[in-house]
């Protein structure tokens, strides 16, 4: 072997990986060639180089010990009864209304878990609730017989305070522990529950002191029936105690329904802030006393936002992030009446949306098509905003679902009229409406009304796939300007002009436009379209357009996926490797993907990425054999992530 | 020890101590592996929660005959630190701004006078590291740190076997370029010593 060894062969070499040529062939030509053995050498240091580089930084960062097992514990399923998690499973817990819920399941099952107990005796009004009067002293520990937990537990601490009394000697605090706490934190217990006390209606009350709450305090309880179901549960959330407050009653009423099992209570405080919690009771009381139970509800309230002081009653703010927005009435800007609500945003290009919502029970619309309507304000919306409804079954599963994301409201827009329809079918439990931000801006809403409709309304949820797609030559016009069944996707809707076209065009009588509105946008944008795949699983599909582009700066072209969800995609082109730039007339371009049977979801359209204008015009989408070659490209996806 | 095989059989009955045992042999191997490729800690430690989590109550998805448990949950991992950078523009923080240089990991053997320009090459390959795409810092990471085998990075990563391989090769020639080859030479020359 006379030839130098290529950088390839070495690298593989080195790496043991299987080279073109004999292993024994290369160690005899490195023993012959010093400039080979050299660059050996020298690859091999630089292997070692940065192995030893990487175990030394990495091998010294640790994570803290708040995120150990106990952590996730809660979280675990029972055996037999995995679960699981989608971005599907976030909007139905923000759209249900009761976003610490879905945490406190988990939490509660654990503390659960590790002391069962049966607290109540025979008899007697008040139901004994371990350590109530926070009198049992451990300074430096959670009082003894309640647990600190949380969404973050590791951002707040709880301790027994001998300096801020309502009662005795001591009370209990709940504070947060670091510069911003991002989740909540809870102080809390759990109760069994026997025959006796099945079928009262059972009052918590405590009294609670606060100091610069940023988001909420409150009292929570919560009554569940077996497998975690939850029958009951109010945290106060409509009522948050916010800021710095003296010390004052609060209270919670929940029935206790034959099939409840556990009761779960506690204070917690979301976002920062100190919370001191003293003489807590929990008692029985007569039918007269009215319940405070969110699930209950079978109406919704205060539609007109009349009703309330800083915040409307009856709605509260959810979302991920609680400290990246704020909600208020607002008694100088409104359609109607003397109020409306405003939902802000308060730090620039918040990543996860935030909301004003209320939930109540679907009993009384079961069967029943409804509609959302509400007369809605905005000023610099960086993201979108608009109207939200969420239809939930059992466990909260997203029955039907529309945040008008297809439709959003972006920008400043002054009062207009904005509806969301949706099937209540039987078997739903309950029914989240309400206003959704992304982003930053403020956005005010007033005049709610909430009506049933007849079927000849068409729904406009958006969690129902469509088994086939529609308007594939962009003659239909839909809301907005916008090809009917299509919307734009993207992270930056504001930098995009897209809409349908009616005097450029291939065929028919119009195209789609998707053009960049300002100088070197940061993210791209796209046309697209979803449907369930399901007449196409395991065939090979060509998808082809008709494209023209006016000076496109970085590129354009067609855009598919065929995948599960947006995280798992199976298969995946868009053209990135046979880009479409510059200045181009009408020309049909083509995507050919293969449909897995495990597919779920279809989206295919285009994207523009820079400066331009691109059109695009009478699409088809066909089963083809598969001696037409895939332009499936791997690269391309993990590329455009 | 309990293999894992033993554990993943007693947790799928419902022993959590097993489901303990799992999390507790993979918890720091996610955490170094989700940090090298986020650098930041808070990050890392909810890539890692979230990795055990999804993996412990989805174990009837882990299909031995396909990969290795650590391979697994590597892909897990690196999915999910995916989704993290997809939804966060990251501060970049330099490591050694905050680290805590004593110098007792891997440099134990060196003489000490050795350790100190040992760190100073270490930290200036990691800073180059991190100058590197995403998808380049992932295979960084997963042949130096979990010393995965290029099979096992094209099961993790999900591309061909040849992918991985030049992918690797590219982040060296990537951080080549970052750093100069001919100081990376002496600083190699140094180190090997």
């Amino acid at each position: 072997m006379n030839r130098h060894i290529s950088k390839e062969n070495l690298f593989r070499h080195i790496n043991h990986i299987l080279p073109e040529i004999e292993p024994e062939q290369i160690d005899a030509h490195l023993l012959e060639c010093d400039s080979c053995r050299a660059a050996a050498d020298a690859l091999t240091a630089e292997h070692q180089m940065i192995w030893q580089s990487v175990l030394t930084n990495l091998g010294q960062v640790n994570p803290t010990p708040e995120a150990n097992f106990a952590a996730i514990a809660p979280r675990l399923p029972p055996p037999n009864k995995p679960i699981s998690f989608s971005l599907h499973a976030i909007w139905q817990t923000l759209a249900s209304g009761a976003v610490l819920a879905i945490f406190i399941i988990g939490l509660l099952i654990y503390v659960n878990s590790l002391r069962p107990m049966n607290m109540f005796g025979d008899g007697g009004s008040y139901l004994p609730i371990i350590n109530g009067s926070f009198e049992n002293i451990d300074a430096d520990d959670v009082p003894e017989g309640w647990v600190l937990a949380g969404k973050r537990p590791q951002d707040y601490v709880a301790h027994p305070d001998d300096t801020v009394i309502f009662t005795g000697k001591s009370s209990a605090l709940l504070a947060s522990d670091v510069e911003e706490a991002r989740e909540f934190g809870t102080l809390m217990q759990s109760l069994t529950l026997d025959e006796s006390l099945r079928g009262l209606r059972v009052r918590l009350s405590a009294h609670i002191k606060t100091e610069d709450v940023t988001n909420f305090a409150g009292l929570w309880m919560r009554v569940d029936g077996g497998y975690y179901h939850t029958l009951q549960f109010d945290n106060m959330q409509d009522r948050p105690i916010r800021g710095t407050t003296d010390w004052q009653r609060y209270e919670i009423v929940l029935d206790v329904p034959q099939e409840g099992e556990t009761i779960y209570l506690g204070v917690l405080l979301r976002g920062n802030g100190r919370v001191w919690i003293d003489n807590i009771q929990l008692e029985g009381v007569s039918n007269d006393v009215a319940s405070t139970d969110y699930l209950s509800r079978h109406s919704p309230s205060n539609l007109d936002l009349e009703a309330g002081q800083s915040v409307p009653t009856g709605w509260f703010q959810s979302g991920f992030r609680l400290q990246d927005y704020e909600i208020s009435r607002d008694t100088t800007t409104f359609v109607a009446g003397e109020a409306s609500a405003m939902l802000a945003s308060i730090v620039e290009d918040a990543p996860k949306p935030g909301a004003l919502v209320q939930s109540f029970s679907a009993d009384n619309y079961l069967g029943q098509r409804v509609r959302l309507s509400a007369q809605i304000k905005t000023e610099n919306v960086s993201g979108w905003t608009g109207l939200m409804m969420q239809v939930g079954g059992v466990s909260g599963s997203s029955l039907q679902y529309d945040d008008m994301q297809n439709r959003g409201i972006i920008g400043t827009t002054d009062w207009s009229q904005y509806e969301v329809v949706l099937d209540v079918p039987q078997g739903s439990k309950s029914i989240g409406l309400g206003l959704l931000l992304t982003g930053s801006g403020r956005v005010w809403i007033d005049d709610v009304t909430l009506e049933v409709v007849g079927l000849d309304v068409p729904t406009t949820d958006q969690l129902a796939l469509p088994l086939h797609p529609i308007n594939l030559d962009f003659e239909e016009v839909g809301t907005a300007d916008l090809p009917d069944g299509w919307i734009f996707d993207g992270r930056r809707p504001q930098d995009y002009d897209v809409r349908q076209d009616s005097q450029v065009f291939a065929t028919g009588e119009a195209s789609a436009l998707l053009a960049a509105k300002v100088e070197d946008p940061s993210r791209p944008g796209l046309l697209i379209q979803s449907f369930d795949p399901s007449d196409y699983l395991g065939e090979r599909v060509r998808f082809s357009a008709q494209i023209k582009t006016e000076v496109v700066t970085d590129w354009a072209g067609l855009w598919m996926s065929v995948g599960r969800s947006e995280l798992e995609v199976f298969q995946f082109d868009n053209m990135q490797n046979r880009p479409i730039v510059g200045t181009t007339d009408w020309m049909r371009y083509e995507i050919v993907l293969d449909i897995p049977t495990a597919s779920e979801k279809l989206d295919f359209g285009v994207m523009l990425a820079g400066n331009g204008r691109v059109w695009i015009d009478n699409i088809t989408l066909e089963i083809v054999s598969d001696d037409v070659p895939s332009t499936h490209c791997q690269e391309c996806w993990e590329e455009s992530n | 020890m309990a293999s894992d095989d033993t554990l993943i059989a007693r947790w799928k009955t419902g022993d959590q101590q097993a489901a303990k045992a799992l999390y507790e042999q993979y918890r720091l191997k996610i955490f170094r592996l989700a940090y090298g490729m986020l650098m930041d800690l808070a990050d890392a430690e909810e890539v890692m929660q979230d990795t055990l989590l999804y993996a412990l109550s989805n174990i009837h998805r882990y299909d031995p005959d396909r990969a290795g448990l650590q391979t697994w949950l590597h892909k897990i991992a690196v999915s999910r630190c995916r989704d993290k950078r997809r939804r966060k523009q990251l501060a970049k923080v330099p490591l050694w701004s905050w680290l805590d240089k004593g110098g007792d990991a891997a440099d134990t053997d060196l003489p000490p006078e050795h350790q100190a320009i040992a760190q100073d090459n270490h930290d200036q390959i990691w800073q180059a590291v991190q100058k590197l795409s995403p998808k380049l810092i992932e295979v960084i990471v997963l042949r130096y740190w979990s010393g995965h085998t290029f099979r096992e990075i094209a099961e993790i990563l999900d591309c061909p076997l040849p992918t991985a391989q030049s992918r690797v090769q590219f982040a060296h020639k990537k951080l080549r370029t970052v750093l100069q080859s001919d100081e990376l030479m002496h600083l190699s020359q140094e180190f090997i010593k």
